[in-house]
């Protein structure tokens, strides 16, 4: 990927970095990495004597062009993230980018992870700032565990004689990790299975890969632990 | 009022900034970088000055950063536009407009400016927003903030020591009662946002509740259940049909079939 047009100084040049930022900024998916973007808008603020200069020609406010900026003040290491498309949200790169390297690089693992989204991003980055004495662990934690909780529940047909509660939430637990799955029970042949989001999305992965529905996939692994016996 | 399109270098001792101008606080923060700016590349934008040209002196309505810019620099003139012989008021708005979309001017200059307008256009926030190039609802919550918030809030508000986001939804929490404002914004810096959009609605609610159980029922997360409901292929294709035609996203439309089936069997109550 080029860091700057290949042509510098003349009309076309500019065009082509005007054509790459609206390119990069209006569409839902961007063709460049966020470093990328904000190196272009540097040039550019450079060539045409300022930020208001960039804003009214590819049309975007001052407000988000700093946004697509903050990329700049992250640390080396998150920087490489960036650049390398592992974290692309210029919500996440914006909210880190206010904080120190130790918190900037721990929450760039956490997003990585999975364990953290960009909304929570943004609700922990004032936190971090409104109680600097809370150690940056447990103000994640404070954040994860305030959102409201998402469950998804699935009903199934339980014949007698299959087995238990215990090994059917084995079954479970084979496809979707033992965190995912908040509840097993099995009462009156009616199986009830409680899922975190991710155990659900981990669910669904699993039977499109087997390529049969989610029920199939339910019934095979009832089945299976009735003929463990 | 119009803007005459003539731009025209006019002498820095010829102009006054204007008393209308609505820009009070933070005036010199980065005068140094824009100097420089304006070294390098020239004024890219001219300031709008009132009356008209070859009538000085002027008043300055709208630039004044650039202009003390200038001043730094020692340059005699600066690049100039005539908005006429406008009114106090008209001036007051040009100032007002021209600043409001710019990241720079903090919040009680335009809190301050934009009740202002709205107490004159006798409470008509459409009105103030029109003049202002502003959202209805960016004007309403200036407003709710100046007529409903409490002095403390307001007062934090200008000392940057709480945001206006947080302030708006102390007052909708607290649903008028003064004292619990104020214990709900000294509580809100130590909430997550989750915790804050809850404190909005467990207070909207509940306008019994005291501070301290909207905070304590802000903190338990809400618990929601999707059911997993495997459906028939040709039960799924319909479903799909229906929402591509009705745009209802198939979610919606399988909880309204399905509550409908129980109430029709008596397995859900019927709504009042």
């Amino acid at each position: 990927m080029t860091e700057r047009p290949q042509r510098v100084g003349g009309a076309e040049t500019r065009d082509t970095v005007i054509a790459r930022l609206i390119a990069n900024t209006r569409r839902r998916s961007r063709p460049d990495n966020l470093v990328q973007i904000a190196r272009w808008i540097r040039w550019l603020e450079h060539d045409l004597g300022g930020l208001n200069a960039v804003s009214s020609t590819i049309g975007l406010s001052t407000g988000m062009l700093q946004r697509f900026l903050s990329v700049e003040r992250l640390c080396p290491e998150v920087q490489q993230l960036v650049q390398g498309r592992k974290i692309d949200i210029i919500n996440v790169v914006y909210y880190i980018s206010s904080l120190g390297t130790e918190a900037q690089k721990t929450i760039a693992q956490e997003v990585l992870a999975g364990r953290l989204t960009a909304e929570d991003v943004r609700v922990l980055a004032p936190l971090i700032r409104s109680l600097p004495n809370l150690p940056l662990n447990r103000l994640i934690s404070r954040v994860r565990e305030s959102k409201d909780v998402k469950l998804y529940v699935a009903y199934f047909h339980v014949p007698a004689g299959s087995g238990g509660a215990d090994r059917l939430r084995s079954r479970f637990e084979s496809l979707v990790g033992s965190g995912e799955i908040v509840s097993l029970t099995v009462e009156d042949e009616i199986g009830s299975l409680e899922l975190t989001r991710l155990g659900h999305e981990k669910l669904r992965q699993a039977a499109r890969g087997r390529g049969v529905p989610l029920r199939r996939l339910v019934d095979s692994l009832v089945l299976a632990s009735r003929n463990e016996r | 009022m119009r803007l005459s399109d003539r731009v025209h270098d006019i002498p820095l001792k010829e102009i006054d900034i204007s008393r209308f101008n609505v820009r009070r606080t933070g005036t010199r923060v980065g005068i140094q970088e824009l100097a420089e700016s304006i070294q390098k590349h020239g004024l890219l934008q001219p300031v709008t000055l009132r009356g008209s040209y070859g009538n000085p002196p002027y008043e300055l309505i709208v630039g004044q950063r650039r202009f003390l810019a200038h001043r730094v620099l020692r340059r005699t003139t600066i690049r100039s536009i005539f908005c006429g012989e406008v009114s106090d008021r008209e001036a007051k708005i040009l100032s007002l407009a021209e600043n409001l979309h710019r990241l720079e001017l903090n919040y009680a200059d335009k809190a301050e400016a934009i009740t202002e307008l709205y107490l004159y256009y006798d409470r008509d926030v459409r009105r103030v927003a029109q003049e202002l190039r502003l959202h209805t609802s960016t004007v309403r919550s200036y407003v709710k903030i100046e007529e409903q918030g409490t002095d403390k809030a307001k007062r934090l508000l200008r000392e940057g020591k709480v945001n206006k986001t947080d302030v708006r939804r102390v007052v909708d929490a607290a649903q008028g009662d003064p004292a619990k404002a104020d214990i709900l914004l000294d509580e809100m810096p130590k909430l997550t946002k989750y915790e804050k959009d809850r404190t909005v609605r467990y207070g909207r609610a509940h306008p019994e509740a005291s501070a301290e159980q909207v905070i304590e029922e802000a903190k338990k997360p809400r618990i929601e259940t999707t059911v997993i409901l495997s459906l028939s292929k040709d039960i799924h294709s319909a479903l799909d049909r229906a929402s591509r035609k009705l745009s209802i996203d198939r979610e919606s439309i399988a909880m309204t079939a399905l509550s409908e089936w129980l109430r029709e069997n008596g397995y859900l109550e019927r709504l009042a």
